[in-house]
């Protein structure tokens, strides 16, 4: 079930999701193209654009209003009212956790972003799931048996979700743990109508779409898991969940935007948590010939580094 | 003999369109209640599961039968080969060929619903649903009223004028 094939993948997520139009145009891609392309752009009165490591390709023809109307139907499944929450916070999730981010003119309702009002561009970020890109990482992250917890850090489009499923993927199926996922943008199981369509392993429990915060707590209570896994932590909720979490003896396996130990400084909610005793390792993820590959995994709170990849 | 029986031919045909007729009359109300139905089925699917629109239709259709459920069933395969078309194009390819005994402005108030139908957040959608439910049950008191003026007279009207015929031909 999870032999995701490429071409699988493109006939059966990726094309069904986009109007007539764009399918014509990236149906003349290669093989190796489409291997390469991690972003397909669409905007009105503009070629379709597609992008991959630090390269990019224009795709004639010119799109029109009417296709982005289409591809956002399709998207949606013609019902706006079931993502008006994902499209306020500016993406929709769709079937094999490939997700769609939208920018256009917003809705503002007391100071919050309530709709996405008009929608003039459309970033489909192919979900990628390399097994096995975990493994170099996973034996800084276990101490006898037990998951230490973790931060993985890396710049948007770094890589972090990828290495989180995989993460999340061997402890379940070759460590053994009972782990539990809080996906709340469903992007780490690629959940479709609650079944996860990426493997994240035989022992993984998901709440989809739930609140990070929330969804941390309700893992532990129902559950009993060992280890859980949530992606892009940030705000205060997040931070007061975790410390629950840890209260209770589960182990933590997280993700937030930064470069580095520096920039995540940086950012209030991190810097208290890298400051208390909650995490014991940190994974920087950096981009090696346009891959995400890993750069440093650092201790806690000794800060000694115990792996250095040559970048 | 011959007679007779060609006699009895014309009564039964007469009865038969009449009754025919009559049961046009007779539908049309039994229709718009379930229409109703469906349209408060779909409208929890929306407001309380989120459920997106062709699964919503699909879940519409297994609680309807007849017709009406069949309906929504073509609809929800309609919207499959839209391919981003939206849900009015969808309407137009299933209405056409739907067996409903539904009159003119109960087909208008549903193509009215599919122009809203999807496009707005939850409350929107709840919002436009209960408006054409109070629409459907004035549609249905009309209906239920040119039931109760219309129906007999169709079946009467059957059955005479067969005679009718007959005694003028004999």
């Amino acid at each position: 079930m999870f032999s995701r094939h490429l071409e699988q993948v493109w006939q059966q997520e990726i094309l069904p999701m986009l109007a007539a139009k764009v399918r014509l145009a990236l149906r003349s891609l290669t093989v190796a193209e489409r291997e390469w392309v991690e972003e397909i752009r669409l905007r009105p009165h503009q070629p379709l654009r597609i992008r991959g490591g630090s390269a990019e390709k224009w795709l004639s023809p010119e799109l029109s209003p009417e296709d982005m109307l289409e591809t956002l139907n399709l998207l949606s499944q013609y019902s706006y009212y079931a993502f008006t929450q994902q499209l306020a916070r500016g993406y929709i999730t769709v079937a094999g956790g490939h997700r769609v981010g939208v920018a256009g003119r917003v809705a503002v309702e007391k100071g919050e972003v309530t709709a996405m009002a008009e929608i003039s561009s459309l970033n489909f970020r192919v979900a990628r799931q390399i097994p096995g890109v975990g493994k170099p990482a996973l034996p800084y992250l276990l101490d006898r048996g037990r998951v230490l917890n973790t931060l993985i850090l890396a710049s948007p489009g770094g890589g972090k979700t990828t290495l989180l499923r995989d993460l999340v993927r061997l402890l379940s199926d070759e460590v053994g743990l009972q782990v539990g996922v809080v996906d709340e943008r469903s992007e780490l199981a690629g959940c479709y109508r609650g079944i996860p369509q990426l493997d994240i392993g035989r022992r993984s429990d998901v709440l989809d779409a739930c609140p990070r915060d929330q969804g941390l707590l309700m893992l532990v209570r129902s559950m009993g898991p060992q280890v859980v896994a949530a992606d892009e932590i940030g705000r205060e909720a997040d931070a007061a969940a975790l410390e629950n979490v840890l209260a209770a003896g589960v182990a933590v396996l997280t993700t937030a935007h930064a470069r580095d130990l520096e920039e995540a400084r940086q950012r209030p909610v991190l810097r208290r948590l890298l400051a208390g005793s909650c995490f014991q390792r940190v994974v920087v993820l950096a981009r090696r010939q346009g891959r995400p590959a890993l750069a440093s995994v650092i201790e806690l709170p000794t800060e000694k580094s115990l792996y250095r990849g040559d970048l | 003999m011959l007679r007779i029986l060609a006699a009895l031919l014309i009564i039964l045909s007469g009865t038969g369109l009449g009754f025919a007729m009559a049961e046009g009359f007779r539908r049309r109300p039994v229709q718009i209640r379930q229409l109703q139905f469906a349209l408060t089925v779909l409208g929890s699917e929306i407001r309380f599961r989120q459920t997106p629109l062709p699964q919503g239709l699909q879940a519409v259709a297994a609680a309807v039968s007849g017709p009406v459920g069949k309906l929504f069933a073509d609809l929800a395969a309609g919207l499959q080969e839209a391919d981003g078309r939206g849900v009015s194009w969808a309407w137009q390819q299933v209405k056409a060929d739907s067996k409903l005994a539904l009159a003119p402005e109960d087909l208008d108030l549903l193509e009215n619903l599919m122009l809203v139908l999807g496009a707005g957040n939850i409350q929107e959608q709840g919002r436009q649903l209960e408006l054409h439910l109070e629409h459907l049950h004035r549609l249905e008191r009309e209906a239920e009223r040119s039931r109760e003026s219309n129906e007999k007279i169709w079946r009467y009207l059957g059955v005479f004028s067969g005679f009718a015929l007959v005694l003028i031909l004999l």
